[in-house]
């Protein structure tokens, strides 16, 4: 109902009831000059800025002409119309009696109002008082968005859950206005998007960013983006709309996570400058375009707000993002980002998914990577014993190239939007331009068969049957080796030893490259972290008794280790587990045994007891554990049937997973979920912070031996000789 | 050593005077940066947006936190506090008044900055509204459903994800 509709009713009671509504309107009166009085001063002495108490002036004086609050929602007819036929029922003598006690009771001022009251509670009896207790709870009813400025009904808001305020959503025109309120969606987004919330335990996926974050010297998938995620997080700038908006201008390269969210849609990859201005040049847009919507406190008539929050209501759903014409169509409101979001997610915690199948190779399938960015469409790209890598459109299906040159099975295989590298039993890696299915170069040095590799943008590392690992520089096509692993390197990952992004931009090239770590696993059982400045081994990861075949290490929130270890300590875990802990010298380092003393100290005291030669290494694993909540975490499977779960900063072993009953072949992990496969022909999906079996997926003829996983899809491929796509969209 | 402590005058809308432990009184920057302005002075201060029956509920819950450690204004403390709904006992009691009472307050709060304050009444109104369904919340704060059917029949659809649970 609009305000003039609201006037006119009242004023409809006012002519058409004499007596009752003569008292009402002037007790209206009385309870209006209140108010507006008291709202007055309240943000005279408030004010904040001159425009802001310009406007109030204006508002000032509407308000002498309006009614209080409850007044102006007693546009209740039934009830005005119920007394007054009460009071027409009584003899004329009563009836002027009633009516003078009401009308001298609305002309009195405030504190001769509460007088006359008490006098009246003094003469009444228990069963008045107890009518009285009755309707007074009924009728202290207020709307509180209707009293409250608007700065703290948002934060009120802020307190509630997403179904909460979707539901509040429903209640009425104004608690939509707020409950939609885009900067609470926003919020609601940090909270959960890569990260489990920890009001409701859980977490929505980041569905990566179409574009390349550009300033990222590229780290195995994913693990730089998310340490961007981590320092991001704080000053997120306003998503500047370009959702849904192919080729729109504004899809530059922000090193900023959650504009992701609002390009997932966008097809083109446009590798336009990064343009770091620009979320300085939204975020003032964004604050003015909040401040009109901030000022209306208690001196707006309420009125006055119903009138413009309907009016913004018609303009546009997704309120306070009117960055002015331009820009509003391109930007797409965080709640449906959310609810997008939690669709999936739906999805993924009930298991519900379609699966599509991709079949060519014709030897067992023993690598894979998918890259849903890719220019000129989402990719994939597999590599098979039947010795060639085969590239596909992640989308339709379709098989888009076969790349041939290596003469044996292809063991493993990595590419960016530049290069493919793939590593082969033929004792090479080629480098290769995957669009056109040209083999650039081809780089020979191990003595056996390459079995993994990984590379960043200065690096390349290969992992091998003949036990070593291999480093090769880009720039100048060195390499050297490291030697400690006793049997096959089944697995490479490097990482640029940071835990945020904002720290890897310090420092010379030179630095950065002394402060990168790389991880092993190998077919002796232990995995290896050596510092690849001292190209030394600085830590031992022992407690698998099969074969390693797969690691990934993640950047995960320090609680997922601490809650890990409660468990563990709690016996939680089984006991195996503990002989196995308490077995291993080298892996714990001590730290299993100060570990018990909790948290930082404990990892700090571990650090310490490295040898000095690796004092800069150990200085960045202080930095981690004392940086604030991101610590690097390495899960790793094995032919021993188990994935494992370790504090990269302790070497110990976290957490055990039990449940394929054949030994595992690759795992793949982020923040929400890892995923393993198995030589028991089975996919397992597993809670990150947990350790939980979340489901367990079926369909492959044989061993499932690579797998990758997204927000929103998990590929296998297997020894079956076909793909999988187990999709959660 | 007992010294007395230091009292200022707090003067109502309503025209009440208030003798008050300085101490107390500063647990709202608005009183203690208006204290820090005008220094020592006998005259009471007013606060013409607070009545005195308000003002009372506030002091209680003043004097009950006097000891507190001063609330940190930087961001991440406003963060964490921002997740959790978690009241505690006595506050809890403490604010189990009416909704006018309590929205007052809140206002009281706010004008007065005393953000644990605003903080506890913000809570509640959050935690009246946690888990209702929209016909529930109408109820409780007497609100008009101002929508169409077909609006509202809209908006059930944008918002039906919330009940599949």
């Amino acid at each position: 109902m609009g305000t003039e509709e609201i006037k006119k009713s009242n004023s409809d009671i006012a002519i058409s009831h004499s007596d009752l509504s003569r008292s009402l309107s002037s007790s209206r009166k009385a309870c209006d000059d209140d108010y507006s009085e008291y709202s007055h001063s309240y943000t005279q002495d408030k004010g904040k800025g001159r425009l802001r108490s310009e406007e109030d002036n204006v508002v000032g004086e509407e308000d002498s002409r309006t009614l209080c609050l409850r007044h102006k929602n007693m546009a209740d007819e039934g009830a005005s119309a119920e007394l007054q036929q009460a009071l027409d029922e009584l003899p004329l003598n009563q009836r002027s009696a009633v009516t003078s006690i009401w009308s001298s009771f609305s002309a009195a001022s405030s504190p001769l109002r509460v007088l006359i009251l008490k006098g009246i509670l003094q003469t009444c009896c228990f069963s008045q008082l107890s009518y009285l207790y009755e309707e007074l709870g009924n009728l202290i009813r207020i709307d509180p968005f209707m009293l409250l400025p608007r700065e703290l009904n948002l934060k009120i808001m802020g307190y509630l859950d997403a179904i909460s305020l979707a539901r509040a959503a429903q209640v009425s025109r104004s608690w939509k206005n707020l409950a939609d309120d885009d900067l609470l969606w926003r919020n609601m987004c940090e909270q959960h998007i890569e990260r489990k919330c920890e009001k409701c335990g859980w977490g929505l996926p980041l569905l990566e960013k179409r574009r390349k974050l550009q300033k990222e010297p590229s780290t195995k998938v994913g693990s730089a983006k998310r340490a961007l995620l981590a320092s991001h997080t704080a000053h997120l700038a306003m998503h500047d709309g370009t959702g849904g908006a192919p080729g729109a201008s504004a899809t530059s390269a922000t090193p900023n996570p959650f504009d992701t969210i609002d390009t997932i849609n966008t097809m083109d990859v446009d590798d336009r400058p990064v343009k770091r201005h620009r979320s300085a040049r939204t975020s003032p847009t964004h604050s003015t375009s909040i401040s009109p919507t901030l000022s209306p406190s208690r001196s707006a008539s309420p009125m006055n707000t119903i009138r413009q929050k309907a009016s913004n209501m018609t303009v546009s759903p997704s309120s306070s993002s009117g960055v002015g014409g331009t820009c509003k169509p391109l930007t797409r409101p965080w709640k449906a980002v959310y609810t997008e979001r939690l669709l999936i997610e739906r999805n993924w915690r009930r298991g519900t998914h379609t699966v599509q199948t991709l079949s060519g190779h014709t030897e067992g399938v023993m690598c894979l990577q998918f890259d849903e960015h890719a220019h000129p469409a989402p990719t994939l790209i597999t590599g098979s014993y039947d010795r060639t890598a085969r590239v596909w459109n992640l989308d339709t299906g379709a098989q888009v190239g076969v790349l041939r040159g290596h003469t044996r099975g292809i063991r493993t295989l990595k590419f960016d939007e530049a290069k493919l590298i793939t590593g082969s039993m033929d004792r090479t890696l080629k480098i290769w331009n995957w669009r056109n299915g040209e083999c650039i170069r081809t780089l020979e040095g191990h003595r056996e068969g390459v079995v993994c590799l990984d590379f960043d943008k200065t690096v390349l590392a290969s992992g091998s049957a003949d036990a070593t690992v291999k480093v090769w520089r880009f720039k100048t096509a060195e390499c050297f080796t490291l030697r400690g692993h006793r049997d096959w390197v089944n697995s490479v990952q490097i990482w640029d030893g940071m835990v945020s992004s904002s720290s890897s931009i310090s420092g010379s090239e030179q630095l950065r490259e002394a402060q990168k770590i790389l991880f092993s696993a190998s077919d002796d059982g232990s995995i290896k972290m050596w510092s690849l400045g001292s190209r030394e081994c600085i830590r031992s990861f022992d407690s698998h008794v099969g074969q390693v075949q797969d690691i990934k290490m993640i950047l995960v929130d320090s609680k997922t280790l601490e809650v890990a270890q409660t468990e563990h300590e709690e016996g939680g875990a089984p006991k195996l587990q503990r002989v196995l802990d308490s077995s291993n010298g080298v892996g714990g380092s001590g730290g299993n045994i100060n570990r018990g003393a909790q948290g930082p100290s404990a990892s700090h005291n571990t650090n310490n007891l490295v040898e000095s030669s690796q004092s800069s290494v150990d200085k960045i694993l202080g930095d981690t554990s004392a940086s604030h909540e991101t610590v690097p975490m390495l899960v790793s499977g094995a032919l021993d049937n188990t994935v494992k779960v370790w504090d990269v900063n302790t070497g110990r072993c976290a957490r055990t997973l039990f449940g394929h009953i054949e030994g595992i072949w690759s795992i793949d992990a982020d923040r929400l979920r890892i995923v393993s496969t198995s030589h028991d022909r089975t996919v397992k999906v597993w809670d990150t912070d947990t350790g939980r079996c979340l489901a367990t997926l079926v369909g492959h003829a044989g061993a499932v031996t690579a797998v990758q996983l997204s927000g929103d899809k998990i590929v296998t491929a297997g020894d079956d000789r076909d793909i999988r796509i187990y999709s959660f969209t | 050593m007992a010294q007395p402590p230091t009292k200022v005058i707090l003067l109502t809308s309503d025209n009440e005077e208030f003798q008050v432990d300085k101490d107390i009184a500063e647990r709202s920057v608005l009183i203690k940066n208006m204290l820090e302005d005008i220094g020592e002075s006998e005259h009471p201060i007013p606060l013409p947006n607070v009545t005195s029956n308000v003002f009372k509920k506030v002091l209680e819950y003043c004097d009950h936190h006097r000891n507190d450690p001063l609330p940190s204004t930087d961001d991440n403390s406003d963060e964490q506090r921002k997740r959790t709904t978690d009241i505690n006992e006595w506050d809890q009691k403490f604010i189990q008044v009416d909704q006018e009472m309590l929205f007052e307050i809140i206002l009281a709060a706010n004008y007065l900055d005393i953000k644990p304050l605003l903080d506890v009444g913000c809570k509640t109104v959050a935690n009246m509204i946690k888990g209702k369904t929209p016909e529930e919340i109408r109820k409780l704060f007497n609100i008009q459903n101002d929508f169409t059917p077909e609006e509202e029949a809209q908006i059930r659809k944008e918002n039906e994800w919330a009940e599949d649970r």
